[in-house]
């Protein structure tokens, strides 16, 4: 998978990296069970501290999107729940989002095909298990 | 000595040449330091700033060598191995200004035509070839054989007493350092960043194979190179201490190895790197970092790195853009300074320095910079007068134009102690019990007062 980060944003480089793999995920770049650079070398490629990529696996480990293996390194998870939690923050989420689209004019059907274009790109959805 | 200065100059010269025209060769998509579409590299601008630059470096290198030459016959004392370094820094830095011009006319050609491409503040990361990185060097395993070679004169110095008094145990260890520095700077490229020049991850795994394997294989290659050579060279020296043509022609021999070595490095891997660059045309990755590197060093405020690779060939840079870069290299710069300061200021005091022999009671005393040393009117074996040197090799001291001081091994003599003002004739030569000490004074009657006052005590008398 080809990803970008841009140094001079505001988002800290940690959660673009995140952000960045689980968009990669998502489009099916990343495959289920797929080896990801180990911290050291990913520091070294992005020009960071192992501490900044070591902060952006550890979030991503938490939300059970790769595994982590001593000797290994890390990887795509072979299996992606869906957990309550994960469902109370998506809903809080969305009260904002659909707050912000709906204050400036967006109406409830463009939005949801918006929300549908978007989710029929995404390739590496098949391969998630509820 | 006419021979050795024109040497150097050659040698020197060449190396100039050719590290400033590697500069001018095409590296993958880059020349002068700057990226181009492949179908640039032939356009008439691109061309005529090459061409300008060549002519620019041949003059430089010709004006170089004439004077490095003209400085080996003018300075006949120590004041010529610095003069030559001025000469060769001055003209480095006036070859990499001229670089910094032509790299710049090159980046206002790329705008002008609307090729320069993407953001340049973003970093491109390929997960798959990034995964890779550091698997494709060639194996520990083989710097087994280097390791065994440098073993031979360490092993011979430990159980031969014989060759432990020409070649020192420090001085055996020599091969292993040298091979394990080349096999630790190897260890750099399992670290270094992934290259990212094609959105298909397989020609990026290629490109980083191509550049780890080639890589890798060089610092080997002078790895074994330099344990065979120390080694070969070792044995030479203590079957024959004095150095001769056929241990020179190793010299020479050695250090062409090792340019090659890096020189052929560099042009292979720049070439199949240009072969790989056509194989990724139609999935070409669209961002370049040639802004980062205008001001002929790497200088980006965005990049949090401290050390990056080179733009061209293998090794690390500092990022100049960093404030630790900055820091780390004002400190590298101060003690270069220092250090050559220190070390020309030390050739000098001991070329401006007098020996001399003296005695107090029946002690008899060297006086000469960091090498003093003493005896006893009892060891002296045997006093002579002498009008060539004899051969022998330095164990440690300075070997400078017109003086040797220090420990030596002399053919003949054994372990000795060396103040010798080389092309001052005739030289007083003591042999002691336990080892030999070679004086001379200034001049012819300096000389003969040493004789006389220590001939007087000798044994066969």
């Amino acid at each position: 998978m080809i990803m970008e980060l841009n140094m001079s944003s505001d988002t800290p480089i940690y959660v673009q990296l995140r952000n960045q793999i689980v968009l990669g995920i998502g489009r099916g770049e990343l495959d289920l069970g797929e080896q990801l650079p180990t911290v050291r070398q990913m520091a070294a490629d992005v020009g960071v501290n192992t501490m900044t990529v070591n902060k952006a696996y550890t979030a991503l480990k938490n939300e059970g999107y790769i595994e982590i293996d001593r000797r290994h390194g890390a990887k795509v998870s072979e299996k992606i729940d869906l957990t309550g939690e994960f469902i109370e923050k998506l809903e809080e989420d969305l009260l904002l989002l659909i707050a912000e689209s709906n204050v400036k004019g967006m109406e409830k059907n463009e939005f949801l095909k918006m929300c549908g274009d978007i989710f029929d790109d995404m390739n590496g959805l098949k391969g998630v298990i509820i | 000595m006419m021979y050795f200065e024109i040497f150097m100059s050659v040698f020197l010269s060449g190396v100039f040449y050719l590290v400033f025209l590697l500069f001018a060769k095409r590296h993958g998509n880059m020349i002068l330091g700057i990226t181009l579409p492949a179908e640039n590299f032939e356009s008439k601008e691109v061309l005529d700033f090459v061409r300008d630059y060549k002519k620019i470096l041949n003059l430089t290198s010709l004006v170089m060598f004439i004077l490095l030459v003209g400085v080996g016959f003018i300075f006949k004392d120590t004041w010529s191995l610095p003069i030559v370094l001025i000469i060769f820094f001055i003209a480095m830095f006036f070859m990499w200004r001229v670089g910094v011009k032509y790299m710049n006319l090159l980046y206002d050609y790329k705008k002008a035509n609307n090729l320069v491409v993407g953001s340049q503040k973003k970093i491109t990361i390929d997960t798959v070839a990034s995964s890779m990185q550091g698997k494709q060097t060639i194996s520990v395993w083989w710097y087994l054989i280097p390791t065994a070679i440098s073993s031979i004169p360490f092993i011979r110095s430990l159980t031969s007493e014989r060759f432990n008094q020409v070649i020192p145990l420090y001085v055996s260890l020599l091969p292993f350092v040298l091979s394990g520095i080349f096999y630790l700077t190897s260890l750099t490229l399992k670290r270094s960043k992934t290259k990212v020049i094609s959105k298909d991850s397989n020609i990026n795994i290629l490109a980083n194979k191509v550049y780890q394997k080639g890589w890798s294989f060089a610092f080997f290659a002078t790895a074994l190179i330099t344990s065979s050579w120390m080694s070969l060279m070792m044995n030479l020296t203590y079957i024959n201490p004095a150095s001769n043509l056929f241990q020179v022609i190793l010299v020479i021999m050695f250090l062409f190895s090792i340019i090659g070595i890096f020189v052929g490095a560099q042009l292979k891997i720049g070439k199949q790197l240009e072969e790989i660059e056509v194989l990724s045309k139609e999935s070409k990755l669209l961002f370049d970092e040639d802004v980062y590197w205008l001001k002929g060093y790497y200088d980006n405020p965005n990049d949090k790195r401290i050390l990056v690779d080179e733009r061209v060939g293998m090794g690390m840079t500092l990022n100049m853009g960093n404030v630790y870069g900055k820091i780390i290299a004002s400190v590298i710069y101060t003690l270069l300074a220092i250090l050559l300061i220190g070390l020309f200021g030390t050739f000098y005091m001991v070329e401006k320095s007098s020996f001399n022999l003296y005695q107090q009671g029946d002690t008899f005393y060297t006086e000469a910079p960091f090498y003093k040393t003493s005896f006893n009117e009892n060891e002296i074996v045997n006093v002579r007068l002498i009008n060539d040197l004899p051969a022998g090799s330095r164990t440690n001291g300075f070997g400078l134009p017109s003086i040797d001081l220090g420990n030596y091994f002399l053919h003949g003599y054994g372990k000795s102690k060396v103040y010798v003002y080389r092309n001052k004739p005739p030289f007083v030569i003591i042999e002691l019990k336990e080892k030999t000490v070679l004086i001379n004074g200034k001049t012819e009657e300096e000389t003969l007062r040493i004789y006389e006052r220590v001939r007087g005590h000798a044994n066969n008398y």
